[in-house]
């Protein structure tokens, strides 16, 4: 195959792309840094997003990361700290999807904006951060690519700097963002000084005991410090996918930030905190044997966050007024829905609750980004935050708002959208899982107690903007081109996904399978 | 333990004497009290307004300007040490030791030279000068 013939370091090329992309952007704004030529800047962006998102599709094709028994290269380990597997490259398509869409979608959010070059390369740095955690299996490597997608988005947050809102969020997103990075890296020393290794594979070696006795890592007499770090651990990346307890953050970011920003933030950040999340545990603290060293499982810990998570989420979005912030809570609902699949793990299976949970990240990856989108359509035309201000909008704007209307369905679960597959998934893997231990059913009754009652509020909105009557005095409603290509390509995909789950299904479990079994 | 014995009777002692000597100054000095003796101390002068004074960002763009120097510092020293071994070894090439320096120097000079551009080094204007920009 062709691709015998690339060196090894090749297969990060979905980010390496990213990143030179990034560099090229920031390169073209110090040759001239008054240029107004926002084609050329947007069109850059998005090249560099589709190439990525084709290499990495290209890379899944050709085998990249499948298991050498399956037909495909095996698993490729480019450089010290990063490995691509199939799981790698499934979110490195996830990240590179959103960024283009979102890319395309600034370009008419943007217009008059000062800092054009600017917010380009800042988002594809960020989106060069989220694929590179992807495919980091060392703690290093983590924590660095971690920071690389946060503190771009820091910046990008606040970077309406004449709008108070923005701007507050930034400085919140920030604080917590090194409150919670500062207790991740932490975490890190902790598992480090208790296991001596940073490499999650060796730290997984120690932790089975499988290192020879008298090396100096006599894990068993560690058990407290190495469970405190994993605590903190999960903090950290309780911040990066915005679940309980550090998830407070998630409704001002996203409702400051401009519109395209939190639909990056709430899918593309969500999904690459949600991979590192399943790397680690899985791979680096094997779930059978870690129990004997800290004293409990930690899928007792995803168990409680998930059923929390997906209940604070769902009550709160149901009791906003504007829409963002509606949407803001609900991300975080969906953020508790793929908490299953880290709390359905057994010591010898549950690849199918993670590659449920692997699904509605892909899934959501489209239609919470197209919802955001359509918010910042709303604010690109200004007619306001809350529910009421939607009124009536479809009597102006068909196209986009029944592409909201097809978000809105998707995010609850409604059958004949993609929502409904992958939480399906989720509910058929919890129900799996639950023969293992009792309090899956619990999650899974949660589950559908909150896919039930997300209903109501995702409802409401399509009500709004569909059956109510629209003010007298709104002006015609414009239709940016690239706002509408955003919106009408997520909504596509969230229909078409369905009769093409099926190799999806397939990617996701075998992603799943090979870092679970 | 007895080690942390040894280490605690150090710690001891080490905050002993400074608080002794602290203790005997404040008994033998004489007190007179004067005003400039509380006043704060700015190397001499008389001190001047309040101490929130508002810093120019400029400080900060400079201080930001820095840490691109500071980091290729941290690193360009661990490879210069190992660079002369490394190229007379024949396990690697003059490649693979100079390039990924060639290249870390690289995406700090566009960050700098980004900055440049974008008037990070222009020094503070005075108002005059920013209205004349702002005609531009």
């Amino acid at each position: 195959m062709a691709i015998y013939e690339l060196p090894e370091w090749t297969a990060l090329g979905p980010a390496l792309i990213l990143a030179v992309t990034a560099l090229a952007l920031f390169a073209f704004d110090s040759i001239s840094p008054r240029s107004t030529n926002r084609q050329l800047l947007a069109g850059t962006a998005v090249a560099g997003s589709l190439t990525s998102l084709g290499v990495a599709v290209w890379f899944t094709v050709a085998g990249v990361g499948t298991p050498t028994a399956d037909g495909g290269n095996g698993v490729i380990d480019p450089t010290h700290g990063f490995v691509v597997d199939q799981l790698a490259l499934y979110f490195m398509i996830i990240v590179a999807v959103v960024t283009a869409l979102i890319v395309v979608a600034s370009y008419d959010y943007l217009v008059d904006h000062a800092y054009q070059a600017e917010y380009y390369s800042l988002v594809i740095l960020a989106a060069t951060g989220m694929s590179l955690m992807a495919a980091a299996d060392s703690l290093v490597t983590i924590l660095i690519a971690l920071e690389l997608a946060s503190l771009p988005s820091y910046a990008l947050v606040a970077i309406l700097k004449d709008n108070r809102g923005s701007v507050e969020a930034g400085l919140k997103y920030f604080l917590i963002g090194s409150l919670s990075s500062a207790i991740f890296i932490y975490g890190i020393s902790l598992v480090y000084g208790a296991t001596g290794h940073l490499e999650l594979a060796a730290i997984a070696e120690v932790v089975s005991g499988e290192t020879e006795a008298g090396s100096g890592h006599d894990i068993t007499e560690m058990g407290g410090l190495l469970g405190l770090g994993i605590l903190m651990l999960i903090g950290g990346f309780a911040f990066k996918t915005a679940s309980v307890p550090f998830h407070f953050w998630a409704p001002e970011a996203y409702e400051g930030a401009p519109a395209p920003i939190s639909a990056f933030l709430s899918s593309a950040s969500k999904a690459a905190g949600f991979v590192v999340l399943f790397r680690v545990f899985t791979e680096a603290f094997p779930l059978g044997e870690i129990g004997a060293v800290i004293g409990f499982d930690w899928t007792v810990a995803f168990i409680v966050l998930a059923i929390v998570t997906m209940t604070l989420g769902n009550f709160a979005a149901a009791t906003q007024d504007s829409v963002k912030r509606m949407l803001a809570y609900s991300s975080i609902g969906h953020a508790g829905y793929a908490l299953i699949g880290l709390a359905g793990l057994t010591a010898d299976g549950g690849e199918l609750v993670m590659g449920a949970a692997m699904m509605h990240l892909l899934v959501y990856g489209f239609m919470n980004t197209g919802a955001f989108l359509f918010v910042a359509l709303a604010e690109h035309w200004g007619v306001g935050r809350t529910f009421e201000d939607y009124n009536g909008l479809a009597a102006q704007a068909p196209v986009a708002c029944a592409a909201m209307a097809v978000f809105m369905f998707s995010l609850a679960g409604i059958p004949p959208f993609g929502g409904f597959f992958s939480k399906y998934f989720l509910f058929v893997g919890a129900l799996e899982a639950a023969t293992a231990s009792t309090a899956m059913l619990v999650v899974a009754a949660v589950l559908v107690i909150n896919s039930a009652l997300s209903l109501y509020y995702y409802s409401r909105l399509v009500k709004a903007i569909w059956i109510e009557d629209p003010p007298a005095t709104r002006d015609r409603l414009a239709q940016p081109t690239g706002l509408y290509a955003a919106i009408i390509v997520a909504a596509v995909m969230t229909i078409v996904i369905l009769p093409g789950f099926g190799p999806v299904v397939d990617a996701a479990l075998d992603a799943a399978g090979a870092v679970v079994g | 333990m007895n080690d942390w014995i040894a280490i605690g009777a150090l710690a001891l002692v080490g905050l002993l004497i400074p608080l002794g000597m602290m203790l005997v100054s404040y008994l033998l000095r004489p007190t007179v009290p004067e005003t400039s003796k509380r006043a704060t101390y700015e190397s001499g002068e008389i001190p001047t307004g309040g101490t929130r004074v508002r810093f120019n960002i400029q400080y900060y763009m400079v201080a930001l300007l820095f840490l691109v120097f500071d980091i290729e510092t941290a690193f360009l020293f661990p490879w210069a040490v190992a660079y002369l071994d490394a190229v007379e070894s024949d396990a690697i090439s003059l490649l693979e030791v100079l390039g990924p320096m060639l290249l870390f120097v690289a995406i700090l000079l566009i960050g700098l030279a980004w900055a440049w551009r974008n008037g990070a080094v222009q020094w503070a204007q005075t108002p005059r000068q920013v209205e004349a920009d702002s005609d531009r």
